[in-house]
């Protein structure tokens, strides 16, 4: 299930979340979400490992793409590795989306607020098509797997 | 000599003996085929289907045993004095509400994933089902004369609207994962598996239309109206749908691919 999304300019600030509950789009809760990602990538490209593209905790797993000006941060709840390569795709595709419709997003200042709502639309949008192509998925591996 | 009586009367047809002997041998043969292969494979959705069809083959057993009773004991009287069929079509239900239980487990595990949180309301609103019916079925024993099953109108409408329910959201959760659906083979399985749950559910409406019609139509009042065998027939094509959904024999898979 697919916990929230966040956008992220380069320099660690919230640009906009997207979450399943209220306290998800709690500033406090994205700054802080938005800090701790972005000093992971920090200190990773620091000690020149790369930068991450996948986070793993003990409760959720985060799916991060990259752009020049932004980042998108998937955050999902189960984990179900077989699930990755589509929760990969699903982020990428949030961030190709956006790119494509916004020359520069790296400041929460300088969007207006229907830009805001229309960028939140297409994340929900996202997220929604996101759960129901996991949930045929998982639905159709366990028939197949059971069954077929 | 058999006196006319006040109360209901009856007198079981051959034809739905047949019908109903039929129907439990289709059954019952799905019911071995599924249990195969969750010997085969041990998944945990095999076994709960298992379990909701064992029920399944209880019931619908249970149910013509006494048909069969009641056909076999008074082959050449009018009516039949003692409801066997009261008797045993109430048991089915409460035999039913338990399969009912495991649809929607099995509903849970395929297609929803939500735990307690999901099958627990159903499961208390199938255990108030066979709590209904207990009551109705030790009135029987008192007396055994018909019109149990009459009388209990109510218990039979809530068992009615409890299984529309579970097997209307089997229907609609499998027919909605066909559409979304682009590989050939869950495709059909998944629509295969819904139409099964559809007929199930014009099946129980079919019941229902019997029970309603044979109280107001008086050329049935003895029991047995079209809808009945209707029933019937809706449950054999449901049967056949879901050995091709669910067990997809060999022969079918090639025919799909």
């Amino acid at each position: 299930m697919i916990q929230s999304v966040y956008i992220i300019s380069r320099n660690g600030m919230p640009i906009v979340a997207v979450g399943k509950d209220e306290k998800t789009q709690e500033f406090t809760e994205v700054a802080l979400f938005s800090g701790i990602l972005s000093a992971i990538q920090t200190a990773m490209q620091e000690i020149d490992v790369g930068v991450p593209k996948f986070v793993d905790t003990k409760k959720f797993e985060i799916f991060i793409e990259i752009e020049d000006e932004f980042a998108v941060a998937l955050v999902k709840e189960s984990k179900d590795e077989e699930e990755r390569d589509f929760m990969h795709e699903i982020t990428a595709e949030i961030l190709n989306k956006l790119n494509e419709k916004y020359d520069d997003l790296s400041d929460y200042n300088m969007l207006s607020e229907s830009q805001v709502q229309d960028i939140r639309s297409i994340i929900s949008k996202l997220i929604q098509k996101g759960e129901k192509e996991l949930s045929k998925r998982k639905a159709t591996k366990i028939a197949s797997d059971s069954f077929w | 000599m058999i006196k006319m009586v006040e109360f209901w009367q009856n007198k079981i047809p051959l034809s739905a003996v047949i019908f109903e002997i039929v129907t439990t041998l289709f059954l019952l043969m799905v019911t071995i085929f599924l249990w195969r292969k969750y010997v085969e494979r041990k998944k945990r959705p095999v076994f709960i289907l298992g379990m909701n069809f064992t029920f399944l083959t209880a019931g619908l057993t249970v149910d013509m045993i006494g048909r069969c009773i009641g056909y076999f004991t008074y082959p050449n009287t009018d009516y039949l004095l003692v409801s066997y069929t009261d008797f045993t079509t109430l048991l089915n239900y409460a035999i039913l509400a338990i399969a009912n239980c495991f649809v929607i487990i099995f509903i849970d595990e395929v297609f929803l994933h939500k735990g307690t949180n999901f099958t627990l309301p159903f499961g208390i609103l199938n255990g108030l089902v066979i709590g209904l019916i207990i009551p109705a079925l030790r009135l029987w024993t008192t007396d055994t004369r018909f019109g149990l099953l009459r009388d209990k109108i109510g218990e039979v409408v809530v068992f009615a609207v409890v299984s529309l329910a579970t097997y209307g959201m089997l229907a609609f959760f499998a027919i909605r994962e066909g559409v979304l659906n682009d590989e050939k083979l869950p495709k059909v399985g998944f629509h295969l598996i819904g139409t099964f749950g559809v007929c199930l559910v014009l099946m129980f409406l079919s019941f229902a239309g019997d029970t309603f019609i044979i109280q107001i139509v008086p050329s049935f009042s003895q029991g047995y109206s079209p809808f009945f065998y209707i029933g019937f027939s809706l449950s054999m094509i449901g049967i056949g749908l879901c050995y091709l959904g669910y067990l997809m024999p060999t022969w079918f898979k090639n025919l799909i691919t």
